[in-house]
């Protein structure tokens, strides 16, 4: 006899990959995704559009005009017109001048006013008078360039050539290498460690979002219309429960695999640079797992609840754990091994995308990759067999949501 | 052991043909649901299992079913327990009706047939003949959901019957039908009798049971309180009651020794006799002194029957207009 697991199977998987929701989450996730990422640096470089006027009050006589020559150099916009353009008020007089400089700032005629006394061939401090304090690339760009023309400046009055000042001020600019066990060199891109651990996540989020809630919504559907008493009549409820699994995980690998080839397509050299992060082998074993492992907890609660918006409270506290490791990505990618991280990676809810995370910057020990599948297993296992007797009774009582002793009963007895 | 005994004493040809319940017992936190309750329905018979709302009823059904595990007693169908093969063979319709409301007519149908074993070839054939005899293949591609409350009855009927089910079990299958469809409905129960099949049906509404069922048992707060056909029912609790009309004196019915209850009027007379007292030798001794013109001996109704068992407190149980098909609210069947 062919198992019923699959004819409940095939129905979760056409019903819903016909439905608007798959539609939707198929084609925003990525929107969703992408803008995340591209939005910053699209509106980043969308700022660079006009050339910015600073004015410079000038004690010195000459800064000005070398820091204006040397941000020409430096930062020109796509249109080949500068991006910074000085006023310079270089009368003696600096308080004067600075109240002026300021009405013109308030006035939104220049960005805002450097100031550079006399004092400043031998001081440190310059001030910057400005309404808006938090352009820091703007002071950053600034900073070094006065830095350099200043340092210059004093290296040609302790009568250093030209020549060695050049030498002097040779930039530099580290290439890190990563050493693996292999012995191997390969060249570290910071953005493919984090990308490749960040989609791991950010996919295992979305996909145990969308076919999560889908399970909640048909377990939640089937249980306040009575259908499943109807079902029930005609499979087991551990037939049922399977087969929801597995249809549901059918239609999430589904929507992988779309985005999987429209990614590669679009950008076949980041899909190689993906591919060659370390140990992405392991990845699929903590996604497949974890996302059995959060498959059994929405059907347990879907089978608990009798409202679908009761259900998605509790989902999406579930889900929020799942997720909270990415918080603590930027102190992963330093220190991986950190002890905290280790005893976090020992949390079934958080091993997934612990590991994932840590992977992709240094390939933890084998001992501790066994110990983590095979607690994700277990647990996995455990979380199953749980819900397959909570399902089993919880989908047939209607009402109030049990408490913890009933539960336990439940489980018992289930 | 002792099973079989009662099987060998049964004749051949009906042995284990039918469902048999045995002492079944079931108990929620607090209340006993089912208690010690015992029937066969028969092959070829509609059984019918009556009470007020909350009796029991649904909870005995879902125990045939083995959506629920009893805890105590026993349930054989054609002398087999519950096995997984066995679901193939029930149909079951349930009280609060529901199917997938976003989900197309068709698919839905075809669905239910396939977890009951049928191909989708074999399911989709069916499933378009029987929405034929129903009048909903206009329908067969609408979603659920745009369907009135009627046809989703019809189609959730369907689905209960489509796989050709050997033991057929409805949950109030009459609850809100029109009289139309609650013709259709006989029909068909008494084509599902004809083909031989187990037939068990709840309801609360006894017009539905006195005119369906072959044999019944009543249960009252999870306890069997009547079982048997329907005239032993009412054998069983006939209350020799009298209806008489006549030309005469009649006030001395009410004195006589026979008579238990009377109620006198100038030319009729309701009457209610003693136990053992027949009607007819009654009738002789009075047409002695009056001109009798009608005699009537008076069933009790099924409804009546219930009521003296059940006792006054199940309001709940007097049927409602609506339960009846009476309202407007059914719709005739859509062209």
């Amino acid at each position: 006899m062919k198992s019923k697991l699959f004819t409940v199977a095939k129905r979760e998987y056409l019903e819903n990959i016909r439905s608007k929701a798959f539609l939707i989450s198929l084609v925003l996730t990525p929107v969703i995704m992408i803008g995340f990422s591209l939005l910053p640096t699209f509106f980043a470089s969308k700022s660079e559009t006009n050339t910015i006027v600073i004015g410079t009050v000038d004690e010195t006589g000459w800064l000005s005009d070398k820091l204006s020559q040397r941000l020409n150099e430096k930062y020109t916009l796509p249109d080949k017109q500068p991006s910074y353009l000085l006023r310079i008020f270089r009368e003696e007089g600096i308080q004067t001048h600075r109240k002026i400089a300021d009405s013109l700032v308030l006035n939104e005629e220049i960005e805002g006013v450097f100031i550079f006394p006399k004092s400043i061939e031998n001081d440190t401090l310059i001030e910057y008078r400005t309404t808006r304090t938090g352009n820091i690339r703007l002071v950053n760009r600034f900073e070094s360039a006065i830095q350099e023309i200043l340092r210059e400046e004093r290296m040609r009055r302790a009568n250093v050539s030209d020549e060695e000042i050049k030498k002097f001020s040779q930039s530099l600019e580290i290439n890190p290498t990563k050493i693996t066990e292999e012995g191997e060199e390969k060249k570290v891109d910071f953005r493919t460690q984090f990308f490749s651990s960040y989609i791991f996540v950010m996919l295992m989020f979305m996909l145990i979002l969308t076919t999560g809630q889908m399970l909640v919504r048909s377990v939640v559907e089937e249980k306040s219309n009575r259908i499943v008493e109807v079902l029930l009549s005609s499979c087991s409820a551990s037939d049922l429960m399977r087969g929801k699994i597995l249809g549901l995980s059918g239609l999430g690998i589904t929507q992988v695999s779309l985005w999987a080839i429209i990614g590669i397509t679009a950008v076949p050299q980041f899909a190689v640079m993906m591919l060659s992060a370390n140990g992405i082998w392991l990845m699929p074993i903590y996604f497949v797992l974890g996302y059995l492992m959060y498959s059994a907890i929405f059907v347990g609660v879907g089978s608990l609840v009798t409202t679908e918006q009761e259900a998605q409270q509790i989902t999406s506290y579930i889900s929020l754990l799942m997720v909270f490791p990415i918080v603590l990505a930027l102190n992963a990618f330093e220190n991986p091994n950190s002890p905290l991280f280790q005893i976090l990676s020992f949390i079934p809810l958080m091993t997934p995308t612990m590991m994932a995370l840590r992977i992709s910057v240094q390939v933890p020990s084998t001992i501790e990759i066994l110990a983590t599948i095979t607690l994700l297993l277990v647990s996995t296992f455990v979380l199953m067999w749980l819900a397959g007797k909570v399902f089993r009774i919880g989908i047939l009582s209607t009402g109030k949501r049990p408490n913890m002793k009933e539960l336990i009963l439940w489980a018992r007895e289930g | 052991m002792s099973y079989i005994l009662l099987q060998l004493s049964i004749p051949p040809t009906l042995r284990f043909k039918m469902i048999s319940v045995l002492n079944l017992r079931k108990q929620f936190s607090n209340v006993t649901a089912v208690d010690d309750v015992s029937f066969k329905a028969q092959r070829g018979k509609i059984f019918g299992l009556l009470g007020p709302n909350g009796a029991g009823k649904t909870t005995t059904i879902r125990l045939l079913l083995n959506i629920l595990s009893p805890d105590d007693g026993q349930i054989t169908f054609d002398g087999f327990a519950f096995s997984s093969a066995l679901q193939n063979k029930i149909g079951y319709l349930p009280e609060e009706r529901g199917l997938y409301r976003k989900s197309k007519l068709l698919n839905t149908i075809i669905y239910f047939a396939t977890l009951k074993g049928l191909s989708e070839s074999e399911a989709k054939k069916k499933a378009k003949e029987w929405l034929a005899r129903f009048e909903l293949l206009n329908y067969a591609e609408r979603r659920i959901q745009e369907l009135s409350k009627g046809n989703q009855q019809k189609v959730q009927f369907i689905c209960s019957l489509l796989h050709n089910p050997e033991y057929v079990i409805l949950d109030e299958p009459f609850s809100g039908l029109d009289p139309v469809n609650q013709l259709l409905m006989r029909e068909i129960f008494l084509e599902q009798r004809k083909a031989g099949k187990v037939v068990i049906f709840s309801t609360h509404i006894m017009e539905h049971a006195e005119k369906l069922c072959d044999e019944l048992i009543l249960i009252n707060k999870g306890k069997i309180v009547l079982d048997g056909t329907v005239s032993e029912a009412k054998k069983r609790f006939g209350k020799n009651a009298i209806y008489i009309e006549f030309d005469g004196d009649g006030s001395f019915l009410s004195s006589m020794n026979n008579v238990a209850k009377c109620q006198l009027f100038q030319n009729y007379a309701e009457l209610e006799l003693n136990n053992n007292e027949s009607p007819s030798e009654f009738l002789r001794t009075i047409v002695a002194q009056l001109n009798v013109t009608k005699f009537e001996t008076k069933e009790p109704s099924l409804y009546s029957i219930f009521l003296e068992l059940v006792g006054n407190d199940s309001t709940e149980f007097i049927p409602k207009q609506s339960e009846l098909g009476m309202t407007s609210n059914g719709r005739v069947v859509q062209k």
